[in-house]
């Protein structure tokens, strides 16, 4: 079953001279329960391709399907329930609330949904991402390591269709990165999620199912990792 | 946590300086609010003060009015109070040139004449006079003193003395009031006017025009304490126009710098948080929620702002007050 459908995506920036085509007619697919890794060069239209799948952003041309729905004819006040409950963010900064503790940032994308966040399940997604003995502390007073576990365990916590990470290794050292990467991968077959990941770290692009590579704005297909 | 919005205190108490700078910034303009208006309004009650002692407190004055329409306006539940002041202008006392009239004793506390030695003039034959004229004539309480006015002239007994009255003191005239019964047969060369007070909240304009038309008084026997009408906001005289036009302006000038100061720190703090309201978008809140989050920031600055400005206004009032006394 296709999760992710995208077809002939486009994204220009600019117009005249500044014209940029940051994407071009990017079509691919991506099941359900697959670990999907994005490599290329900085620059390469790798980000763009991940807001536009994640609706951050609008494409110029092109359609995305996510869960079987067309994601940009939804309406802006549609879109953010859409968002909230079928996919999850993975960023290169953390992007933690600052004023929240890890179990609040934890339960806050369901709160936002008006549902009631099930205690033993929360419970699990601390001690398997091993933050459960940090669940009162505040973003500032965790390791960076910690900070993105943190935040691939809110990723989870709303059990979205797909989960978006944007580099999430970027601001980590070897060890902390390898650490992150274990875990996304453990969580992801785990909880049965998808995963679509940018990484530059070609080590772990062979962690996943398959690879995309992306260069000046044209995706493809690089076949399945070392598994 | 159990809800979204719980975010809003716990970002208020995370920054404590910022949320301080709000809250004072919203108290300082409640308490400039409260305290113009307290002002205000002490300005007025100081200014019908001012307006009852120096003209009286009466609100229409209907000119020449019979016996029939003073009993009439008497028995109306909106007044208050009503008497009879009857004017003969000029006269001698003993040769001595003075003012010379005649008021009901239940009407003189509203005209400020009290009495401080003997009694109010009841007999036809009785009169009072003020103070520094008694002092200045050499007379005394029982004393009978020549009145004449015209060509007529009669002897009355002081039954008693009243307060001095600036205007007539300063001009050297002494104010001398017979009863209104002796008055009415000593002589009718003097105008008559029948002083009405309403009682508190009622529309004077309109109470007036319903007496006019059920007594059928022409327009011109009705008179207006006008000054007294414009303080207390009953008359289209403009009187009083300069102290709510004051108010106005003062109250418009500490608006716009209220809003201007309450945007600025609303907005600054606002605008420093794009950043967390993007994160918050894209962990899925909608518009509306951050909206009401916004809202809800707003509302907690001001749930603790209001009071401590309107304390701080009153405190404000008083301390001006006492410092203008």
């Amino acid at each position: 079953m296709k999760v992710l459908i995208t077809e002939n995506l486009c994204k220009t920036y600019g117009a005249g001279e500044t014209k940029v085509e940051a994407l071009k007619n990017a079509s691919f697919s991506v099941s359900k329960g697959e670990f999907v890794a994005i490599v290329g060069p900085s620059g390469s239209g790798k980000s763009t391709l991940l807001n536009l799948i994640g609706a951050l952003d609008t494409p110029t041309a092109g359609k995305v399907l996510l869960d079987g729905k067309d994601i940009f004819t939804m309406k802006e006040k549609e879109l953010s329930v859409f968002r909230r409950q079928n996919i999850g963010f993975v960023f290169q900064a953390y992007n933690l609330v600052p004023e929240l503790n890890v179990e609040e940032n934890i339960v806050l994308p369901l709160l936002l949904d008006y549902r009631k966040p099930e205690k033993s399940y929360i419970d699990e997604l601390l001690n398997v991402l091993g933050l459960a003995e940090r669940r009162h502390h505040l973003p500032h007073q965790l390791s960076g390591g910690q900070q993105q576990r943190a935040a691939i365990a809110r990723a989870l916590a709303a059990r979205p269709a797909i989960i978006l990470a944007d580099e999430p290794t970027g601001n980590l050292d070897s060890k902390n990165s390898r650490d992150v990467i274990n875990l996304m991968k453990m969580s992801v077959e785990k909880y049965k999620q998808t995963l679509i990941m940018i990484t530059h770290n070609e080590n772990f692009a062979s962690f996943a199912d398959r690879v995309l590579n992306v260069e000046d704005g044209v995706v493809t297909e690089l076949g399945g990792g070392q598994r | 946590m159990n809800s979204y919005l719980s975010i809003v205190p716990k970002y208020l108490s995370a920054h404590k300086k910022g949320s301080r700078l709000a809250i004072i910034s919203v108290a300082i303009s409640v308490a400039l609010v409260t305290g113009i208006f307290s002002m205000l309004d002490a300005l007025l009650k100081f200014e019908k003060m001012q307006v009852i002692h120096d003209y009286g407190n009466f609100h229409i004055a209907i000119e020449n009015a019979s016996e029939e329409e003073m009993r009439l306006i008497r028995s109306r539940v909106d007044v208050r109070n009503a008497g009879l002041w009857m004017d003969f202008g000029k006269a001698l006392i003993n040769g001595k040139e003075c003012e010379l009239g005649a008021l009901d004793q239940n009407f003189a506390p509203n005209m400020n004449i009290e009495l401080t030695r003997g009694k109010y003039p009841a007999e036809r034959n009785e009169l009072m006079l003020e103070q520094w004229a008694v002092e200045d004539l050499g007379l005394e309480v029982n004393d009978k003193v020549k009145i004449s006015i015209g060509n007529g002239s009669k002897e009355f007994v002081i039954s008693g003395v009243y307060t001095d009255f600036g205007s007539t003191k300063a001009a050297g005239i002494p104010g001398v009031l017979l009863s209104v019964s002796g008055a009415k047969e000593f002589s009718d060369a003097g105008k008559s006017y029948y002083l009405v007070l309403f009682r508190d909240g009622v529309k004077i304009m309109k109470a007036e025009a319903e007496i006019k038309k059920e007594l059928n008084i022409q327009d011109d026997r009705v008179t207006h304490n006008d000054r007294l009408l414009a303080v207390t906001g009953q008359s289209a005289n403009k009187a009083a126009v300069g102290i709510y036009q004051t108010g106005a302006i003062l109250f418009c000038m500490v608006l716009i710098a209220g809003i201007m100061m309450i945007y600025n720190t609303f907005n600054i703090s606002v605008m420093e948080r794009v950043r967390q309201f993007g994160l918050l978008r894209c962990i899925g809140a909608s518009r509306s929620q951050i909206m009401k989050m916004v809202k809800r920031e707003g509302l907690l600055i001001t749930a603790k702002a209001v009071p401590i400005g309107v304390i701080a206004g009153i405190l404000l009032t008083f301390v001006c007050s006492a410092i203008l006394k």
